[in-house]
C-alpha cells in the first residue's frame, strides 16, 4: 500500500492514535523523522542504515510504517528477549493501533522448542547430569500436553540454562526430521509452519541467516517471498554472521556422537560390535587428542608442532574408521541414517586442521581466507575455523532477496558519526544511513566522569583497589549502581572485594539468572549489581533505581581473541593501523551499550564512572567522546557526590516523610 | 633563546565603584586558547602550578572543554605508558618534549629556559600582582625577549 509521509508522520504525532492510547506520549520528531526515512526506503525498496539513540523510540519507528505497507515483512532481533517482547507486546500493540489484523508469527531457533521424540527417549533411557534436571525433567513432562507452542519460555518456572534442556529439544544433528514417528506433534515444524503463512514474521538473526543461505535440514526454505527484512539490533548481526559462516567440530559433539551410536549398537543393530568397537576407540582418541592440547583454558591460533599433527592425524584415522561403519550401515535405522550426516560434518570439520601442514603460511589458508583456531575448556575443546571476513558471504546470502527492502536499525552502529565500520564489515557498500541522537537531555541528566589518580591498568589488584577507591561514590548514591567489567576475572576480583567491604545489598552476574538479578536489583535497596559481558546490553532499568553505572575499563577486545588477531595482522600487512580501524571502532560501540544502561527515559537522572584515563590522556579519546551522547563531562569527586546528593535528595524525602505531612 | 609572551590581567571593573575594582582572574578562556593553539600547532605544552588544587582546576577545564576541541592531557604522573601532550604540574619536572610552558606559580620554575615559548600571567590580589612583576623583572634582566600585552579576563 503506498503510504505518504504525512500519514506516518500523523499517527506517531501528538494527536494520532498513538498519542491517544498513551496518555504519557509525546511525539519525538526524531522517531517520525526515523519512520519517514523507512517508510520511504520501504515504498521505494531501498535499504537504510539507521542508529536511533535512546529514547527515539525506535521499535514503533519501524514498525509503524512497516505494518502499513502490508508487505510481506519479516523482523529480525539479536536476542532472545526483544523477539519476545517484539511478538507479545509492540507488535500487538502496533496492530491494535492501526486496525490491522495481518497474520503473524514467530519463529525461535530449535532448541527454544520441545522435542517429543527427545523427551521419550530421555524419560525412558535419560542419563541426566544432576538431580536438578531430573526435577526440570518432571516440568517439562507436565506442561507437554498444556503447551500449544512448545516454546521452553513459556515454562517460566524452567531456568534459562537448566541442564536439562538439550535432553529435552533437538539439534540439527540428531532430529529425525520428516522420519521421526512424532512428526505430526513437532512444535518445531508447526512454528515454521505458522511462520511460512504470516504475513508479518518475527525471528532472529541466527535463523534469518539460516534461512538466507538454506543450511538448515529437513524443512527447507522458510521465510517467505519477502519484502522488507527489518533488522533490529543490527550491531548483533556482524557476530552472528562469524558464528554462522565458521565451521567447528568440538569434543562434545564427538563423544555425544559416539554415545549415541554405542546405545544403537546394544538396542538395534547387535550384530555390528565394529560400531561398538569404533565407536568406543573414537571416545578414547577424544580424550586421548584433549591431552595434546595446553591444560588450562585457552583460545589460540591452529600452530600445530608435529605431536599435536600427530594426534589430529590420529583423530582423523579414528573418525574415518567409525565413518566407513557408519556409512554401510546407514540405511538400518534412521539413527545411523543421520549419525552419518553427523560423522560427515565432523569429518569435514577436521580436515581443515589436517590441511594446515601443508600450508606454507602458517595457519591461515590465504586462498580460502578462513583462520584456523582452537579453545579448550577442563576437559573439552572445540577447533574452529572461522572466515576472517563476512562480508562477501553475508552478501551473496541475501543475494536472494537483493531486490528487498533492508532496514538495519540499532543504538550502536556509527563510530564518530560514520557508519563506515559497520558498512564495511558487512558489506553493505553504497548504502543510505540515517543519524538520530537520543531524545534524552544528556548534558542536563547526566554525568560523564572519569576519576583522576586511578590506579594503573596493570596493576594486579586493580578491580580489588577501584572497588576500594569507588566505594564512598556508591555509598553517597545509597547502591543503586552497576558496576560492569570487562573481564570476569576483574568481575570476580571486584565482587570479593565490595563482599569484604559489605554495606550494600550486592548481586554478582552467574549467582542467578539475568532476569532473576535485575528482579533482586529492583525490588531490593541499596543494590550494586556487578556484572560483565550480556549486562552491558540491553538491560532496561529507568528511574531511581539505577543513578551510577561504574565501568571499569575501555572495553577493547581481550588479546586472546584469534579471529581478531589475524584481522590485525590482516591490516599491518596492509599498510593500516589495526588499532585504529578495528580495535577502537569495536570499543567504541561497546562503551556505547555499556554508557547506555544508565539513562532509560526523560525523567532518569545519573553518572557514568568509566575507570581508565585514556579517555583524557589520548588522542583517541575524542574518538570515544564524539561517539558518546553529549553528556557533561567531569574529574571532579565533588561534583559527582553533589550532582548524586541532589538526585537522592527528593528520593530520600518522599520516602521519609508520612503521608499527611505530605499532601 | 625562549621567547616570553606576558599578560596582564585588567581587574574587573564594578559599575556601583568604578574606583575600587574586584581583582582580576584566571583567564581560562584565553588559557584555553593558547593550549589549543599549541596542541593543533603539533607542540607540546606544560602548565605549571603550585598546588594540587589549581592543577586540578585546569585539568577540568581541559576536560570538560567543548567536544569539538578534544585535548588530551593528564595530571603528571597519572599515564605512566605515554605521556600525552598536554601536562598539568604540581611541582613535578615536565616529562613531554619543551614547547611551550604555561607557568602558573608564583615563581619561575628553574626548567622554563629549556621551552621555546613561556606563557605568564599577572592577575589576582596586589600581592600576586607583586609576584608577576618580579617574574616580569626576571625575564626582562636576563635579556629574554619578552612581549607583554594587556587582556580582560
Amino acid at each position: 500500500m503506498k503510504i505518504t509521509q504525512n500519514q506516518v508522520d500523523e499517527i506517531l504525532g501528538d494527536h494520532g492514535p498513538l498519542a491517544e492510547n498513551n496518555p504519557n506520549f509525546k511525539a519525538r520528531p526524531e522517531q517520525q523523522e526515523m519512520a519517514r526515512a523507512i517508510n520511504k526506503a520501504i515504498q521505494n525498496s531501498d535499504n537504510l542504515l539507521v542508529e536511533a539513540g535512546t529514547g527515539v523510540g525506535k521499535t514503533f519507528a519501524y514498525l509503524v510504517p512497516a505494518v502499513l505497507s502490508e508487505r510481506q515483512i519479516v523482523v529480525s532481533t539479536g536476542t532472545k528477549n526483544l523477539q519476545d517482547q517484539l511478538f507479545k507486546r509492540d507488535l500487538p500493540a502496533v496492530l491494535k493501533m492501526l486496525g490491522k489484523s495481518p497474520l503473524i508469527a514467530q519463529l525461535k531457533g530449535r532448541n527454544n522448542y520441545l522435542c517429543e521424540y527427545r523427551l521419550e527417549n530421555t524419560l525412558a533411557a535419560g542419563r541426566l547430569p544432576d538431580p536438578k534436571a531430573v526435577k526440570h525433567l518432571n516440568l517439562v513432562n507436565n506442561w507437554r500436553e498444556k503447551t500449544l507452542t512448545g516454546d521452553l519460555a513459556e515454562l517460566s518456572p524452567l531456568p534459562e540454562d537448566s541442564a536439562v534442556i538439550p535432553f529435552v529439544t533437538s539439534t540439527t544433528d540428531n532430529c529425525l526430521g520428516q522420519d521421526c514417528p512424532f512428526i505430526e506433534k513437532c512444535f518445531l515444524a508447526a512454528a515454521r509452519e505458522r511462520a511460512r503463512k504470516a504475513k508479518i514474521l518475527v525471528v532472529n538473526h541466527h535463523l534469518l541467516l539460516a534461512d538466507l543461505v538454506l543450511k538448515e535440514d529437513g524443512f527447507g526454505e522458510l521465510l517467505p517471498d519477502t519484502d522488507v527484512f527489518v533488522v533490529d539490533e543490527a550491531h548483533h548481526l556482524v557476530k552472528t554472521a562469524y558464528q554462522f559462516y565458521g565451521d567447528s567440530v568440538s569434543s562434545r559433539q564427538i563423544t555425544e556422537l559416539c554415545r549415541e551410536l554405542e546405545l544403537e549398537y546394544r538396542t538395534q543393530v547387535t550384530d555390528c560390535r565394529d560400531l561398538m568397537l569404533d565407536a568406543q576407540r573414537l571416545a578414547k582418541e577424544v580424550k586421548e587428542f584433549r591431552l595434546a592440547l595446553p591444560e588450562y583454558d585457552v583460545k589460540e591460533d591452529w600452530k600445530p608442532d608435529s605431536k599435536l599433527l600427530d594426534a589430529t592425524q590420529e583423530l582423523y584415522h579414528k573418525v574415518n574408521r567409525l565413518f566407513d561403519v557408519v556409512k554401510v550401515n546407514s540405511n538400518r535405522t534412521k539413527v545411523l541414517e543421520s549419525c552419518f550426516e553427523r560423522i560427515v560434518s565432523i569429518k569435514n570439520a577436521l580436515t581443515y586442521f589436517l590441511g594446515t601442514q601443508m600450508s606454507s603460511s602458517g595457519n591461515e589458508d590465504r586462498l580460502l581466507g578462513r583462520i584456523n583456531w582452537y579453545e579448550t575448556m577442563k576437559s573439552g575443546f572445540r577447533l574452529h575455523s572461522t572466515p576472517i571476513d563476512v562480508d562477501n558471504l553475508f552478501q551473496n546470502s541475501r543475494s536472494r532477496y537483493a531486490n528487498s527492502s533492508w532496514i538495519m536499525t540499532s543504538a550502536t552502529l556509527s563510530v564518530n558519526k560514520s557508519f563506515d565500520h559497520y558498512i564495511e564489515a558487512l558489506g553493505w557498500g553504497d548504502i543510505a544511513t540515517l543519524e538520530l541522537a537520543s531524545c534524552f537531555d544528556y548534558p542536563e541528566q547526566s554525568l560523564f566522569y572519569v576519576p583522576r589518580y586511578l590506579p594503573a591498568a596493570g596493576n594486579r589488584n586493580r578491580s580489588a583497589e577501584l572497588i576500594e577507591r569507588l566505594y564512598p561514590m556508591i555509598e553517597k548514591a545509597g547502591g543503586r549502581t552497576f558496576v560492569l567489567f570487562t573481564s570476569h576475572r576483574a568481575l570476580k576480583e571486584g565482587a570479593e572485594k565490595l563482599k569484604q567491604l559489605e554495606g550494600f545489598n550486592l548481586l554478582v552476574q552467574g549467582e542467578a539468572s539475568k532476569q532473576a538479578l535485575l528482579d533482586k536489583f529492583l525490588r531490593t535497596k541499596n543494590s550494586v549489581l556487578l556484572a560483565t559481558g550480556s549486562f552491558w546490553e540491553g538491560v532496561d532499568v529507568s528511574g531511581d533505581d539505577l543513578i551510577l553505572v561504574i565501568i571499569d575499563k575501555l572495553p577493547f577486545a581481550p588479546p586472546d581473541d584469534p579471529v581478531l588477531n589475524a584481522k590485525i595482522r590482516r591490516a599491518r600487512k596492509n599498510g593500516e593501523n589495526p588499532f585504529m580501524s578495528l580495535q577502537i571502532p569495536d570499543a567504541v560501540l561497546s562503551l556505547k551499550q555499556g554508557v547506555g544502561r544508565l539513562i532509560r527515559s526523560v525523567k532518569d537522572r545519573g553518572v557514568v564512572c568509566v575507570c581508565d584515563p585514556r579517555l583524557v590522556t589520548r588522542h583517541y579519546g575524542e574518538i570515544f567522546i564524539n561517539s558518546l551522547p553529549e553528556m557533561r563531562r567531569t574529574r571532579d569527586e565533588q561534583l559527582v557526590a553533589e550532582f548524586l546528593a541532589d538526585i537522592i535528595a527528593p528520593i530520600d524525602v518522599s520516602k521519609n516523610i508520612p503521608q499527611e505531612e505530605k499532601a | 633563546m625562549t621567547q616570553i609572551e606576558f599578560y596582564s590581567v585588567a581587574d574587573i571593573k564594578t559599575e556601583g565603584e568604578p574606583d575600587s575594582p574586584l581583582p582580576s582572574k584566571l583567564p581560562y578562556n584565553h588559557l584555553c586558547e593558547v593550549i589549543k593553539r599549541a596542541y593543533r600547532k603539533g607542540q607540546k605544552v606544560f602548565i605549571h602550578t603550585d598546588n594540587r588544587r589549581l592543577a586540578e582546576r585546569i585539568d577540568e577545564l581541559l576536560w570538560s572543554n567543548d567536544s569539538k576541541s578534544f585535548l588530551p592531557h593528564h595530571l603528571a604522573g597519572e599515564d605512566t605508558e605515554s605521556v600525552p601532550p598536554i601536562e598539568i604540574g604540581f611541582g613535578q619536572e615536565p616529562s613531554v618534549r619543551p614547547d611551550v610552558l604555561v607557568n602558573l606559580g608564583q615563581d619561575v620554575p628553574l626548567f622554563f629556559s629549556h621551552f621555546q615559548w613561556v606563557f605568564e600571567y599577572a592577575y589576582g590580589d596586589e600581592e600576586s600582582k607583586e609576584k608577576a612583576r618580579s617574574r616580569f623583572r626576571f625575564y626582562r634582566e636576563r635579556g629574554y625577549p619578552l612581549n607583554h600585552r594587556q587582556i580582560q579576563s
